[in-house]
């Protein structure tokens, strides 16, 4: 796929700021306000094995509509939830933003690399993300997120923050 | 000393779970000698159709033969011990060493190797002795492969015991009885004790202690059931049902046998996951089932409500779920956990759906539930590793036992939330290690 470079800059750079956004909350464990972004009919996908493939069909390192995302934002937030205490402290850096499509949502590739320090452990992931977006500047909500992880088809330890 | 030692009627020394030295009599005595289960038949439906397995730490290639059966090879080169196979599947005509072009046949015999003139003819395909070794037995149960590195031993199904009826009913429920294992599994890795994952898995008390905040997230989050859309509400009937009240989770009946295997009943009561709930996709299962085996027979199939089926030592069915489990002890502190789910022959697609997102929402590393178990785990091997006690207890609701009517007997049950399965699982440990010296 050639990129297409007829994207003006403005959205390039609007949509950069908003995927710097969800990182930030991630980050700062705003966890609520990362839902926000997510719109009503949002899915979030964690494909499993290295391959995408439509996640109605097998199961997956995470699949969940925003349902099921409001029960995990609770969860993250919870004193009892042992996976998350001590709170773990992440770095999620956004790179390689590109827009790979304008219609009928916006499609956007970006890279993450992300670094969890944690109770004296450290995880590190890197992944592929494809994020697909209603709405414009200012307004973005995130219709479909998938993240490619780099050893979606290795073994993995426990995963309690978002990507 | 005697190992045996190491475990009284109440009580587990700590090094059983913090001793590298014991680990390694376990891998050679333990996961060296009995039954593992290391694929499924669907996994390899052609003639050269191969996959990669592990038996305790060694890597196996279990390979489809030209006469149908099934051979279990150890993955390494004659000649140099070279890794042999790093794809995790596939279909070939011969096994080629990547480091010399040594070459084997599907049975593991030397097929060719260059330079032959160089060698005697102890060297030479088809020598004796210079073509992969062969994992001694392999037996099949229903479609499930298991092997035994042991030339000799009780057959697999004097091992699987009253516990080949978890496996029965898996099969049963597909209303061809033909299941198909799905490729995408689950690797979750935890830096704790292998044994700590079946001790945990029918264990009673825990639920609604460590599962506190999926069960307080699902109760207290107000969503509407018509927006959950990916999983029609499972994920949240199951993080609901570990919130069960102490009194009730004392009701679930634990069954566990010498042979170190042990059940726990159902505990879904209520939601799409109860056993009486039906809704459509339900309902057009049973009748599919129905009409693939009578009515009383499907009635039957459908009425096992057990959750977790522990075979021992890493082995774990979920039959009402479509879903097994195997755990791999990596190192005395590290183990992986594969899941893995199976689409039913003769079932609505959405029945295989739903296995995909139960196995999702339970043990996935991302999992709202076993992350937590995950936790748990690795808390008591830094709280071993650190000396903090010498005996771990397993005493609970010792003196409530009874023979189990539903296995003839053949089982000891308790209708209390005992550590019953431990002391099972500490019973079968015994018999294999109790007598080595330390």
């Amino acid at each position: 796929m050639s990129p297409d470079t007829s994207f003006d800059l403005e959205l390039q750079e609007a949509v950069r700021q908003f995927l710097y956004l969800e990182a930030r909350l991630l980050d700062s464990r705003d966890w609520t306000g990362w839902l926000d972004l997510f719109d009503e009919s949002a899915t979030y996908f964690i494909p499993l094995g290295g391959e995408d493939y439509d996640p109605e069909t097998g199961p997956a390192l995470l699949y969940e509509d925003k349902a099921l995302l409001r029960l995990r934002v609770t969860r993250l937030g919870h004193p009892r939830a042992y996976a998350l205490d001590p709170q773990p402290v992440t770095t999620h850096a956004i790179t390689n933003v590109s827009l790979a499509r304008k219609k009928p949502n916006l499609e956007v590739s970006s890279l993450l690399s992300f670094h969890q320090f944690r109770d004296g452990e450290e995880l590190f992931l890197t992944a592929r993300l494809r994020h697909l977006l209603a709405g414009g500047p200012g307004a973005f909500k995130i219709l479909r997120k998938t993240v490619f992880l780099t050893n979606a088809g290795g073994w993995h330890s426990v995963m309690s923050v978002p990507l | 000393m005697k190992l045996s030692h190491l475990v009284k009627d109440r009580k587990i020394h700590h090094r059983l779970y913090s001793d590298p030295e014991i680990f390694e009599l376990e891998m050679e005595h333990i996961f060296g000698r009995i039954w593992l289960f290391i694929a499924h038949e669907s996994q390899l439906p052609e003639k050269g159709d191969f996959c990669l397995a592990r038996m305790g730490r060694t890597e196996v290639l279990v390979v489809r033969q030209k006469d149908g059966g099934i051979k279990v090879l150890k993955n390494s080169c004659s000649h140099r011990g070279t890794r042999l196979c790093a794809a995790p599947h596939g279909h070939t005509g011969a096994f080629v060493c990547p480091y010399h072009n040594w070459a084997f046949n599907l049975d593991g015999s030397l097929k060719a190797l260059p330079h032959a003139q160089s060698y005697d003819d102890k060297v030479c395909p088809g020598a004796a002795d210079m073509g992969l070794a062969e994992i001694p037995r392999v037996a099949v149960y229903r479609g499930f492969i298991f092997a035994s590195m042991a030339a000799a031993g009780p057959s697999l199904e004097a091992h699987l015991g009253p516990l080949a009826a978890a496996i029965d009913n898996l099969v049963e429920r597909a209303p061809n009885s033909e299941l198909t294992i799905c490729r995408q599994k689950t690797s979750l890795v935890y830096q704790g004790n292998w044994k700590f994952h079946h001790e945990n898995a029918n264990d009673t008390i825990h639920p609604s202690i460590v599962h506190e905040s999926s069960v307080n997230s699902a109760r207290t989050t107000p969503v509407d059931m018509a927006d959950f859309r990916a999983d029609n509400g499972q994920t949240k009937g199951m993080m609901l049902a570990n919130g069960l009240p102490p009194q009730d989770w004392a009701k679930i009946s634990l069954s566990g046998s010498e042979l170190g295997h042990s059940f726990m009943g159902g505990f879904y009561r209520s939601g799409l996951l109860s056993s009486a709930h039906e809704d459509d996709v339900a309902k057009a299962y049973r009748t599919a089932l129905e009409k693939a085996k009578g009515k009383q027979k499907a009635s039957d199939i459908l009425a096992m409500d057990r959750f977790n089926n522990l075979i021992w030592p890493n082995f774990n069915v979920n039959a009402q779920f479509h879903q097994i489990r195997v755990v791999h002890p990596l190192r005395h502190n590290r183990t992986l956990v594969e899941g893995y789910c199976f689409r039913l022959g003769g079932a609505p697609d959405e029945i295989f759906r739903r296995a995909s997102r139960f196995l999702t929402a339970l043990v996935s590393p991302t999992s709202m539930i076993f992350g937590d178990d995950m936790e748990i785990f690795e808390r008591v091997q830094k709280g071993l590793g650190s000396d903090g006690i010498e005996w771990l207890d397993m005493s609970r609701g010792l003196s409530m036992e009874a023979p189990d009517d539903s296995t003839d007997g053949q089982m000891i049950a308790s209708e209390t939330a005992s550590e019953l399965p431990i002391r099972s699982q500490m019973q079968a440990w015994t018999q294999y290690m109790g007598d080595l010296e330390i």
